[in-house]
């Protein structure tokens, strides 16, 4: 175990990505009605969509306590790290990272690095993958933490999503009510700026929007050497392949990966969406 | 300190800026306060546009002459003159500029006089004055200032004299007209022209600010500014009970937990409520149990909201659509057009209804979209008619139209993109109508008859207008997708109007999928009665 161990929560959806990288995962919680899982771990995605088409009611969900965070970080310290670099999904999406400096603080010393994401699921995972990969070639949590820091800006991600219904009923498009009670069936291009959901363009099919992030990606990607890409979606593998295949050759990536949405960003993007993440 | 005591040009065109700056910063105020003659809440808006109109062209004029700076203001305010008391404005420019004519620079005993001329103009101007509005509060001005002057030669005291004079004659303004008083306002006319004053009098040097009239809040709370949005209690409701058997206190307790803006107002018999609610008919019920409800009316406030929101934040750039029918509007709204003009096809819209169209919108720029053939070369002449910018995008159809409102929406808030910049053809493949012939014609070797189903292909790349003949709208329909080499993939959109119904629409949605499993169809409501459906198809 290198000495540095490297945190991040459920909502970077790397799922069976984590354990052979070296990445802890702390499980945000879900909750039906009555029923509650812990994010990927009691809860298969494909569970999850049928649930969520099937309930009346938006799964809520809640972050991990402080202590959940406190004892893992106890575990990993026990287990042999010196120091913790914890990664997380913004304050203004969630209060995930509030309750991880909570126990950062409890922990004290200065062991735990809280490092904000400003975005969620692949980017954030990709993140993480990237602390593991450094903290395994040696590099102390101060260098890491700033490495990750540095790459905060540069993440991009760029997602159509075929119904606003699951949007709305979350309460998460708040600005971007706009698109709602329109005449017209406008699909909207969403992108992440500073941790925020916004609309980046409107177009008329969701066919059009999925060509539209290709060219965005394919715009950005041109003539880049090794960007991180990952490809969102939640239950359309076949589509996010596709897109897979148009970036792959468009220029010198240094990797590419899909990812299936979590229930966390899962619960407000529904079935059907797919997008791009690129750190560039 | 060094006092002012001429006023030429220059200072007469930093007298008008500065006006029209307070104007500006208090016309909603000023809306809130309109009850007369219409109480449309524009007056603030309107006044601030006619004297910015007037600052403009005595800005343009650039000579310290004051008469052609003050014949340059006074055009200019009749050229942008809105509305009632825009107009009455307007007026008061061109008596003052009588006033000043030959005239380099005036000192206060002639800037007095001049003013009195303005009053005499605005006077005369209408046909029946009516005390108690923007007039007796100018004359009162002038009458004070004109005291003033007699032995003052410093602009300062004179104008303090004028805005001392005002205020008082602001606030007689509901003794001398009863609707006023109704309302518990002053008059809103005679609050802007106070107001402005009151920017003028910011523009001279010396002592510090004095304030009399501002912030004036407006004192009619039952009504809301244009900037204050109606989301609870959208109901304004009012009612009297006849031979009450409870007290106006009881009846205030009883009502308050169901909304805001309650009064209960007692007298001889009966007890008049007025309540803001969501549940009308709820409180409505509650007051039945304590007498007879009589004179229920129920207003939706968001309704009246949105008539009164003419007062919109100024934005970069704004966008008039000539729509064929009630749907296209709401679809060009929706896609950010300001302002629609119903037109097309047998009802072109003239160049006056293009023009009033754009002064509607509040922004420097605006792209004026004809989306019709017949209506593109109208468009052209609007701007040379207005102020603002007009870029005209020559949309030939409104389905290219739509296209150019998603390439606007997609640019960035404040981006004025020429017509090149504006993507309208890319995606679209081929338009057209499906109408009843008119009368019996044949081109391009189809022959249609009479009253025969018939579609219409737009020319488009370079072909010519072409008809295209089938049995039936849905096969019509297949024909034209079939014609323009469209159908894999894609998108085809039914717009259905004349006399037609949303399943007419989708009859054909439901054919042209069974003919082109891969293309995306949508069926809206266009509402155009020349043309039973418009049929866009992009790729």
């Amino acid at each position: 175990m290198s000495r540095v161990a490297i945190v991040t929560d459920s909502t970077s959806d790397l799922g069976p990505l984590a354990a052979p990288s070296g990445v802890e995962v702390v499980p945000l919680t879900i909750r039906f009605g009555n029923e509650e899982f812990r994010d990927g771990v009691d809860l298969t995605e494909a569970d999850f969509y049928r649930k969520l088409n099937q309930s009346t009611t938006t799964p809520i969900t809640a972050q991990p306590t402080p202590a959940l965070f406190a004892q893992t970080y106890r575990r990993l310290l026990d287990g042999g790290a010196e120091r913790i670099v914890s990664v997380h999904l913004p304050a203004t999406l969630s209060g995930t990272i509030n309750a991880a400096a909570i126990a950062a603080n409890e922990i004290g010393g200065g062991k735990v690095e809280i490092v904000d994401s400003r975005t969620a699921t692949a980017g954030l995972g990709m993140l993480a993958l990237d602390a593991a990969r450094r903290a395994s070639a040696g590099e102390d949590a101060e260098t890491i933490a700033a490495a990750l820091r540095a790459d905060v800006p540069k993440v991009q991600l760029y997602a159509a999503i075929p119904s606003l219904t699951y949007l709305a009923r979350g309460g998460r498009i708040g600005h971007l009510s706009g698109l709602l009670g329109n005449v017209l069936k406008i699909v909207p291009i969403l992108t992440l700026v500073d941790g925020t959901l916004k609309e980046h363009a409107k177009v008329r099919t969701f066919q059009r929007a999925v060509d539209q992030i290709v060219e965005i990606a394919t715009s950005r990607l041109a003539g880049t050497h090794g960007a991180r890409v990952a490809i969102i979606h939640s239950m359309s593998p076949d589509l996010a392949n596709s897109v897979s295949d148009r970036l792959v050759s468009i220029a010198d990536l240094g990797s590419i990966y899909i990812c299936s949405l979590g229930p966390t960003v899962g619960t407000h993007a529904g079935p059907g969406a797919v997008g791009a993440i690129f750190i560039v | 300190m060094e006092q002012v005591t001429t006023c030429d040009g220059r200072r007469f065109s930093d007298f008008v800026v500065a006006g029209t700056y307070f104007l500006r910063k208090y016309r909603t105020v000023i809306n809130d306060l309109n009850v007369f003659p219409v109480p449309d809440g524009d007056t603030g808006t309107n006044m601030f546009f006619t004297v910015r109109s007037a600052m403009i062209e005595a800005r343009k004029a650039r000579t310290p002459d004051l008469s052609k700076v003050a014949a340059a203001a006074a055009q200019g305010a009749l050229m942008g003159a809105r509305g009632n008391s825009g107009v009455i404005i307007s007026q008061m420019f061109r008596g003052f500029a009588h006033g000043v004519r030959h005239k380099e620079s005036v000192r206060t005993i002639e800037f007095s006089s001049a003013l009195g001329e303005a009053v005499q103009a605005a006077r005369q101007a209408l046909l029946k004055p009516v005390e108690g509005t923007i007039l007796s509060v100018a004359a009162a001005a002038h009458a004070a200032a004109f005291k003033a002057a007699v032995s003052e030669r410093a602009f300062m005291p004179v104008l303090h004299a004028l805005v001392d004079a005002a205020q008082e004659a602001l606030e007689r303004t509901p003794d001398q007209l009863a609707v006023l008083k109704e309302a518990k306002v002053v008059d809103a006319g005679g609050a802007g022209f106070l107001y402005f004053m009151e920017g003028v009098i910011r523009m001279l040097p010396g002592r510090a600010p004095y304030t009399t009239a501002f912030p004036r809040k407006p004192v009619r709370k039952t009504t809301f500014t244009t900037r204050q949005k109606v989301e609870a209690n959208r109901f304004c409701t009012e009612f009297v009970i006849v031979a009450p058997t409870s007290t106006e206190e009881q009846m205030r307790s009883l009502l308050s937990a169901h909304g805001d803006s309650l009064i209960v107002a007692g007298g001889d018999g009966a007890i008049r409520v007025h309540i803001h609610t969501d549940y009308p008919q709820e409180v409505a019920g509650v007051a039945s149990k304590f007498g007879e409800v009589q004179k229920l009316k129920v207003d939706n406030m968001e309704d009246q909201h949105n008539v009164l929101v003419v007062d919109r934040e100024a934005k970069p750039r704004g966008i008039v659509a000539v729509v064929p029918g009630e749907g296209f509007a709401k679809i060009s709204k929706e896609l950010g057009a300001d302002v629609t003009v119903l037109g097309g096809a047998t009802m072109n819209p003239s160049v006056k209804d293009l023009l009033v169209a754009v002064n509607k919108v509040l922004a420097p720029v605006v792209y004026l979209l004809p989306n019709d053939k017949n209506v593109v070369l109208a468009a052209r002449q609007v701007g040379e008619l207005t102020d603002r910018k007009v870029v005209v995008i020559p949309t030939r159809t409104v389905v290219d139209g739509v296209a150019a409102l998603f390439s606007l929406v997609n640019l960035p808030e404040d981006a004025t993109p020429t017509p090149d910049d504006i993507v309208v053809q890319s995606q679209i493949v081929a338009s057209g109508t499906i109408f009843q012939a008119g009368r019996d014609a044949e081109m391009g070797g189809v022959a249609v008859k009479r009253s025969q189903l018939v579609g219409a292909l737009d020319a488009r790349n370079g072909t010519a207008d072409t008809l295209v003949a089938g049995a039936d709208a849905p096969s019509i329909a297949v024909a034209m997708i079939a014609s323009a080499g469209a159908g894999d993939g894609g998108l085809a959109t039914i717009y259905y109007g004349g006399g037609r119904k949303l399943k007419d629409a989708e009859e054909i949605a439901g054919v042209i999928h069974e003919a082109y499993p891969s293309m995306t169809v949508e069926t809206y409501y266009g509402g155009q009665p020349a043309s039973d459906f418009v049929i866009s198809i992009e790729r």
